[in-house]
């Protein structure tokens, strides 16, 4: 049997991990808080190499993540303290921000994170024009202007009574 | 174009083309957006209208809230008024329209709505192959499907049906139909089990004996798993666990005093997770109350939440008091004259929402429909019917809450 004291050394040595972001910036972070994304975790158990650079998540975006991974590794805090950390997380973030960090934790594979953000910007969306919708997700309106009438007309209900926004 | 706005751009795109991300982001929307948001592409509208989709935002929406009451009033027209918080409108819709059933049945009952999903009675023609059918609909997206009929419906009338569904508990609904059995008119009952899942009916163990003449199984409301039925007699009333197929006893309140009470009736109905029971007591000598209890899960007891006192609320709908005179020459005479009071109207609706501010009590007041809440006193009249419209009453079982859900039915 492997004693605590034998695996010392090891522990020590594995505490933390360096990301590197795609343009460069690199980050100090605790290996209980990399796991926290399943992507990291499965890269950590694969190489011994404490390096990780992320090809697809530039800098402001990965400080975010890696404050969320380090705040939930914390065993020191409760769980809503957590919730609230999270509520905070997204609060005011604008839609632009929101897109890649929905996209980060899906290269990350942060599931927590992806609801969160996902919620937040569901909230965003909900009282937003189609044309808004169109905007921010960059997509083609492949409609006719009759087909689109009549999915409009079939829907009456959804479109009488809100005040709609487009910023 | 800049870098930084290439960039956004090829992030919105990426978003877009992950569809598992999207899906993530739809599923948390509400029914009302996603509704509108078809219209951004087709390939939007074949997300939101997939079955999959359905299903997954039914799930995730497990506690919707009511964003308005259905009122029947004058067949072929529902009367909606919409509790949305900003802008609360009344108006008719027409109810095939609606619902999107043939208009060759010529007449429709709402028998029951729960979770969003409503249970209708559709009546055909004589000329037409079946009398009569029973659809299960969902509102929202007009989707609708017929029970199939149960056989041997001369010897075993049917006494009532209601709906079972809960999206937190499964996707499938339940409709729970009590018959008659030999004698048609006895007081022994049959109780049949149609479930979605299965697309067929099945008895239950019973049958169920020797119940109190005039029990009828009338107010059936969904709740924790059973139909409770407000048909309360010697102070007890019943309800049916649906996973045992047991009947049950349910002890009903008692009364504030036998006494005083001129007359006295219930509301029952579900709403955010709580099966409320009004107890509306009229008396003339003290001032009324609206007591409000919640049925515990454990069937230990109704414990009361709200007393709403109703003379605070004179003040403000002065309409509501009605004098009664000690001649009827003296009408409208000095008060002194009168020799009591009580207070007219009719509880339409419990809306609980999330929140702790979330508690709705809907009043049908003479000219007036008004939300009152218990919990900080607050009131907002909803519709206004002006002075014309003298004594507009509606009464609580013809109102049925609108839940917004993609549930497949």
């Amino acid at each position: 049997m492997v004693t605590t004291d034998e695996k010392g050394p090891l522990t020590a040595k594995k505490k933390s991990v360096i990301i590197r972001s795609c343009d460069g910036d690199e980050f100090l972070v605790s290996e209980s808080a990399a796991v926290l994304s399943t992507s990291l975790k499965k890269i950590l158990e694969e190489k011994e190499d404490r390096l990780i650079h992320l090809s697809d998540i530039d800098n402001k975006t990965l400080a975010m993540v890696i404050a969320y991974l380090s705040t939930h590794a914390d065993d020191g805090l409760s769980d809503d303290l957590k919730r609230s950390f999270d509520q905070e997380f997204v609060s005011g973030k604008e839609f632009d921000v929101l897109k890649y960090l929905v996209l980060a934790t899906d290269t990350l594979q942060v599931t927590c994170l992806c609801y969160t953000v996902a919620k937040k910007m569901a909230d965003i969306m909900k009282n937003k024009l189609v044309e808004w919708v169109r905007r921010e997700f960059d997509i083609q309106n492949d409609y006719t202007p009759e087909a689109e009438a009549e999915i409009r007309r079939l829907d009456a209900w959804a479109w009488d009574d809100r005040q709609l926004e487009d910023d | 174009m800049s870098p930084e706005s290439r960039k956004t751009q090829k992030s919105a795109e990426i978003v877009a083309a992950n569809i598992d991300l999207l899906i993530e982001i739809l599923l948390r929307l509400p029914v009302k957006s996603l509704f509108r948001f078809k219209c951004v592409s087709t390939q939007w509208l074949n997300l939101i209208s997939s079955p999959y989709f359905s299903k997954n935002h039914t799930r995730k929406n497990t506690n919707p809230s009511t964003s308005g009451l259905l009122i029947m009033v004058k067949y072929p027209s529902l009367m909606y008024l919409s509790l949305n918080n900003s802008r609360p409108s009344f108006g008719p819709v027409p109810v095939f329209d609606f619902l999107k059933i043939p208009s060759y049945f010529t007449n429709l009952t709402i028998l029951g709505s729960c979770n969003g999903l409503l249970l209708c009675l559709l009546v055909a023609p004589p000329w037409n192959d079946i009398d009569v059918i029973y659809v299960v609909c969902n509102p929202t997206t007009k989707k609708s499907n017929t029970i199939p009929p149960l056989e041997n419906l001369a010897r075993k009338p049917i006494v009532n049906m209601d709906l079972a569904f809960d999206p937190l508990e499964s996707p499938h609904y339940k409709v729970v139909c009590v018959r008659h059995c030999n004698p048609p008119d006895g007081p022994d009952f049959e109780i049949w089990i149609f479930s979605s899942e299965t697309g067929s009916w099945k008895t239950c163990q019973g049958p169920f004996l020797s119940f109190p003449r005039g029990m009828l199984f009338r107010g059936g409301v969904y709740w924790n798993k059973g139909i409770h039925y407000l048909d309360s007699h010697d102070g007890r009333s019943f309800y049916f666990k649906i996973e045992d197929e047991t009947l049950k006893s349910l002890s009903m309140p008692r009364m504030q005093s036998e006494l005083i009470t001129m007359k006295r009736s219930w509301y029952l109905g579900q709403s955010g997770g709580y099966l409320h029971l009004v107890d509306i007591q009229t008396n003339i000598i003290r001032d009324s109350s609206i007591d409000i209890y919640e049925l515990l899960d454990d069937y230990s007891g109704w414990v009361i939440r709200y007393r709403v006192e109703l003379s605070p609320m004179e003040s403000l709908f002065p309409e509501m008091v009605q004098y009664i005179d000690a001649h009827p020459f003296l009408e409208g005479a000095d008060r002194r004259f009168r020799i009591g009071r009580y207070y007219t109207y009719s509880v339409l609706s419990v809306v609980r929402k999330e929140g702790e501010d979330g508690f709705e009590l809907v009043l049908s007041i003479p000219n007036k429909i008004i939300c009152y809440n218990p919990r900080n006193g607050a009131s907002k009249v909803l519709v206004y019917f002006g002075n014309d419209r003298d004594r507009v009453g509606y009464e609580w079982n013809s109102v049925i809450h609108y839940i917004e859900t993609l549930s497949p039915v």
